[in-house]
């Protein structure tokens, strides 16, 4: 046996379309091979594939798949049904999919494990713990007596890879296995990803957007673009020394720690202060603070980062201040005006000075409208414009503005891409001219490439027009790239503050220097 | 056009035929359906009465034809008349949440605690007969499922990024609830009218059969059938003509329904 | 668990106050003088007198709000006033009328479920085979004939044109084979479909996907995974079909002569018996926010998430 598997020449259909062109690639035993691409490039068609299930829709069309020696494309629908589970295991991004949600995780590994070859319940959990020691998952018997639900996310996803190796197969194929998880959970999967290949010498085929994963734990490393291969080989060479022009632009699209930001606009006029925000949900036994005693400010032209993982209240904070969350505590000064206690009707006169875009572009307009009829909404709720001739003519000169063409204005949001979503958004939110734009996780469900452009658009634009902006952020190196100012959040309350390039080559708090060092680079 | 559009197409001619149909059906009539004759009771379809004729010698077919419109018009409107009630105040109660939802949702409850057959059969009886007392009754508790629809769909959807715009772009709430709420959860909403309409032609005619609906003389199904009860043994075609008449109807509208549903609930249709 | 039931419970008592106020109001608004009607109801000749002393011995001179209360109070010692017609305590007459409903609904929904429930799984098994077109043609055609309808057909072919029972067998355990079989008709159409569509549902789940990659067997993923989860949701549409079941009744009994509460309640209403309507209506709701309550427990018990 040369390869553990040999694909050769595949190309895969997705119905009567082809998705996957005449792609070749090899997985030794013991190796990571990262297949890393935007959406739609195939990624994960291949894996399909590869697990041959009925069901997925996909079918080769072209080529030969060898596993073990063995074409997986000429076995029959039994064979293949004992390769699974017992010689390849397979991991998903949503990390509470691979368990039934309503039954003990003990039971559901015993099932497994039953399926292939009786075994007592007893027998069954004492080789479930064996293996959670190795993986380093600690108090085993009370996660087999536990319910999916009841464990995070990450948890779950540790859980799901342990179920995968119950059988000990010879090769793991991982779905985006880390996308739904924050970055130090992230960091968590990884590491049992490396100890599975380094303790039961599994091979793993990984699919993921993120290259910094991809560099982290791959041997190998094969690049995709629109269902073809662009660069395959050992993953030193290809992320460090790309051959094809795609792959440079993808690995320069890829956020990098900065030290040195962009200094901030001298002295601007500042804009907002806000004290001692506060948020509470719920009553009595059930209060949850989202936000506690936060305090900042912001000034003209300058960009401010929120950074934090989910749940770290750096959402709520905007929500407050834009009034689609009502502040429970604190101040919001706007100038002169006090925000935070103005009523719902005076409000809407804010929106023209503070506008606000959504992580879900595609989303952020109603799926009825035609771009041009949305930003039309806006423009005349806002604005003293009424005649359509010259609001078209604004739409048109903010279309080009942002980087698209004025005809795209007239189709309707799912015909976009979501970077050029995105830009209508940004197109939308600057008719009114606003002084402050907030970008909510603006650029987190963007492939990098777009979100690179789109980060771009909005540096230029707040350079241009004057804009301040807050950008909030999971991402701590696309923040030290483009902000001035950043305030970093965990469980509702800012646990640093400072200038960007300080905060970045100094951290003083043990939890920013976490979240730096969850950072998986290219390097 | 695929499988789907087509039966689509196939069962809204099919249906609007029937509707259209019982409009003029009355001016068709063979025979006149409120014309008594005892020498002629019970006789067997033949030439004349091809449905036969019902104890009191009046023609079935007749009957049937000039029931169409009132079982068939009663249907549609009380389905439209909840269906339009009970979305706007699901979509407002949604919207507005607070004390008005509260107090709404406790009495959809207490509505809903009542089976709904149930409470029409009661009301209908304290109100005595008639058909708009039968619609009343039925229309008491049939707007709550539109009302408890349009409310869940618009909860789940005021939190999503679109509604969020809306408002920051300055929308009245009034613009939001209607421009972007309403055509974002009308198809739903829609699908389980269409659905309702063969279940409430069902429940007009089964409290007409209870003699609770409609009452006689004047001709609907489902009390026509109540009345040729008596004489089922002997006359069998008395109970069909109707009968038959309200099955096919009901069948028709079910498929409507169903089409309906596949075309605008694609998740479904992949159930089958 | 236990805590969970009283809390439940407690919920229960203002859903069933506003029932019995509700109900109280419909009759308080019907048009009529409830005295005129029990004289009538009586057969007694209605002179100004008789009406005047009636009304003041049915506590009809008191304000609407008191009437009420005195109503309620008596619904606590489960005296539900007596029958305008007969003078019988409204209880006594639900009481022997509600045995034989009872009977009619306990066979019928027994039957439905051991139908419904293998043949949903059977149909979502096969899904799009024959067996399941066929099947689903079947209950498409029985959702579409209202139950009068279907009863009066079996007795046209069971009694008029088989011979293989009498029409009339009111009381006798023959007299349930029609009666049961025309609700299970009706009940199981509706429900072998929901049945079917929540198990394809549960198909469809991620996790069910990952068992298969992971190689469990389809007869443990089938009826320990995907058959526990759509048990959830089955239960639930189960205790709301007994709303219709118990509604339907009203329509069966009658055409069956059947003595049972539907048969009741529509010969009260011919008689404007309104303390035996309210009654009805009361423990109607009643039965049914109970049955919804059950549901809820064995939800409870089947979902962990459920707090």
């Amino acid at each position: 046996m040369e390869h553990l598997v040999d694909v050769k020449n595949l190309s895969i259909n997705y119905g009567p379309k082809t998705v996957v062109h005449d792609v070749s690639f090899t997985v030794d035993e013991g190796e990571i091979l990262a297949i890393v691409g935007e959406s739609g490039s195939g990624k994960s068609t291949i894996l399909k594939a590869i697990m041959q299930m009925p069901g997925f829709g996909v079918c080769a069309s072209k080529g030969t798949m060898y596993f073990e020696d063995r074409d997986l494309l000429k076995m029959t629908k039994r064979e293949m049904i004992n390769i699974r589970g017992t010689k390849m295991g397979a991991i998903f991004q949503n990390p509470s999919a691979a368990l039934n949600p309503i039954r003990k995780i003990g039971i559901q590994f015993w099932e497994t494990l039953n399926s292939h070859k009786r075994i007592s319940k007893k027998a069954a959990y004492a080789q479930v713990l064996s293996i959670f020691e190795r993986l380093n998952l600690k108090n085993g018997t009370r996660i087999l007596n536990a319910y999916p639900y009841q464990l995070s996310g990450g948890m779950n996803q540790r859980v799901a890879i342990a179920l995968s190796m119950i059988m000990a197969p010879k090769l793991l194929l991982a779905d985006e296995p880390t996308s739904a998880l924050d970055v130090t959970t992230q960091a968590q999967v990884v590491d049992e990803l490396l100890r599975l290949k380094n303790e039961f010498h599994t091979s793993i085929i990984l699919v993921t957007h993120n290259i910094g994963v991809a560099a982290k734990l791959a041997d190998k490393t094969m690049i995709m673009y629109q269902g073809k291969v662009v660069d395959y080989g050992p993953s030193q060479e290809v992320l460090k020394n790309p051959q094809n022009a795609y792959s440079r632009m993808l690995l320069d699209s890829i956020p990098q720690i900065k030290t040195e930001n962009p200094s901030a606009p001298s002295h601007g006029k500042k804009l907002l202060e806000v004290k001692e925000l506060c948020k509470t949900y719920g009553k009595g036994k059930h209060t949850f603070q989202a936000v506690k005693y936060v305090n900042f400010q912001l000034s003209e032209g300058e960009i401010l980062g929120i950074v934090g993982e989910s749940g770290s209240g750096k959402s709520t904070i905007v929500k407050q201040l834009i009034r689609l969350e009502k502040p429970s505590h604190g101040s919001i000064q706007m100038g002169e005006l006090e925000l935070s206690t103005l009523k719902e009707r005076e409000f809407s006169k804010i929106y023209a000075n503070m506008q606000m875009i959504f992580q879900n572009a595609v989303g952020s307009f109603d799926s009825h409208m035609k771009i041009r009829t949305s930003i039309t909404e806006a423009i005349r709720n806002m604005t003293q414009l009424r005649n359509s001739n010259e609001i078209n003519a604004l739409i048109d000169d903010l279309m080009v503005k942002v980087g698209l063409t004025p005809e795209m204005a007239d189709r309707f949001p799912h015909e976009l891409s979501g970077g050029q979503c995105q830009r209508a958004a940004v197109a939308r939110a600057l008719a009114l001219k606003p002084k402050i734009l907030i970008c909510d996780e603006a650029t987190s469900a963007l492939d990098v490439s777009a979100q690179a452009q789109v980060v771009k658009l909005l540096q230029r634009l707040g350079k241009e027009m004057n804009i301040a902006i807050i950008f909030i952020c999971h991402d701590l190196a696309l923040v030290s790239e483009i902000c001035h100012r950043v305030i970093v959040m965990k469980n509702g309350s800012c646990v640093e503050a400072g200038i960007t390039s300080e905060v970045i080559s100094n951290p003083k708090e043990h939890y920013t220097r976490n979240l730096l060092s969850s950072i998986l680079t290219v390097e | 056009m695929d499988k789907v559009k087509k039966r689509f197409l196939f069962f809204s001619i099919v249906s609007l035929i029937i509707i259209i149909f019982s409009l003029i059906a009355p001016y068709l009539t063979p025979n006149d359906p409120y014309e008594t004759n005892v020498l002629l009771g019970k006789l067997a379809p033949c030439k004349s009465y091809p449905f036969g004729t019902d104890s009191l010698g009046r023609c079935v077919l007749s009957r049937v034809m000039v029931g169409a419109k009132t079982s068939i018009f009663s249907a549609l409107v009380l389905v439209f008349i909840t269906f339009a009630f009970g979305t706007l105040i699901g979509i407002i109660s949604g919207y507005f949440g607070g004390i008005f939802d509260s107090i709404l949702m406790r009495f959809v409850d207490i509505l809903l605690a009542f089976p709904s057959m149930v409470l029409a059969i009661a009301v209908a009886g304290i109100l005595g007969g008639g058909l708009i007392n039968a619609m009343l009754a039925l229309g008491l508790t049939a707007w709550t499922t539109y009302a408890r629809l349009a409310r869940s769909h618009v909860l789940a959807i005021k939190e999503e990024d679109f509604i969020k715009a809306a408002k920051i772009n300055g929308s009245s709430k009034t613009a939001i609830m209607f421009k972007h709420l309403l055509p974002n959860i009308i198809g739903p909403l829609v699908v389980n009218a269409t659905v309702q309409i063969g279940s409430t032609m069902m429940g007009i005619a089964g409290l007409s059969f209870l003699g609770l609906g409609v009452q006689v003389p004047h001709a609907e199904w489902g009390s026509m059938v109540s009345e040729a009860r008596t004489c089922f043994q002997l006359a069998p075609w008395t109970v069909f003509g109707p009968g038959i008449a309200i099955i096919i109807t009901i069948m028709i509208f079910n498929c409507f329904g169903d089409s309906v549903q596949n075309i605008l609930d694609p998740k479904h249709k992949a159930k089958g | 668990m236990f805590s969970f039931i009283s809390k439940r419970l407690l919920q229960l008592i203002p859903i069933i106050l506003g029932v019995t106020f509700m109900t109280f109001t419909l009759l308080y608004l019907a048009p009529g003088d409830p005295a005129q009607s029990r004289l009538l109801a009586q057969g007694t000749v209605v002179s100004d007198e008789a009406l005047e002393s009636t009304r003041e011995s049915m506590g009809l001179n008191e304000p609407f709000l008191v009437q009420y209360w005195n109503w309620l109070k008596g619904l606590l010692t489960s005296d539900f006033g007596t029958s305008y017609h007969d003078d019988q305590p409204v209880m006594i007459k639900l009481q022997r009328a509600a045995i034989p409903t009872i009977q009619l609904t306990f066979f019928s929904m027994l039957i439905t479920l051991l139908i419904s429930v293998p043949l949903g799984i059977l149909m979502a098994i096969k899904q799009n085979k024959w067996i399941d077109n066929f099947i689903r043609l079947l209950t498409f055609i029985g959702t579409s004939i209202p139950n009068f309808m279907i009863s009066l057909l079996l007795i046209y072919v069971v009694c008029l044109k088989l011979k293989l029972l009498p029409v009339v067998t009111s009381g006798t355990y023959k007299g349930l084979i029609l009666p049961v079989i025309t609700l299970v008709i009706m009940q199981s159409s509706k429900f072998i479909r929901q049945v079917r569509a929540e198990i394809l549902e549960q198909m469809d789940k991620e996790y069910v996907l990952s068992a298969r990659v992971r190689g469990v067997k389809e007869s443990t993923l089938l009826f320990k995974n995907v058959l526990h989860n759509s048990m959830i949701t089955i239960i639930t549409i189960f205790g709301l079909s007994v709303g219709t079941l118990l509604a339907g009744t009203a329509v069966i009994e009658t055409i069956f002569s059947w003595p049972g509460l539907g048969k009741l309640v529509i010969d009260s209403i011919s008689y404007r018996d309104y303390p035996v309507i309210q009654g009805f209506v009361v423990i109607m709701a009643t039965v049914y926010v109970l049955i919804n309550l059950f549901t809820d427990i064995c939800y409870k018990i089947l979902d962990p998430r459920v707090g």
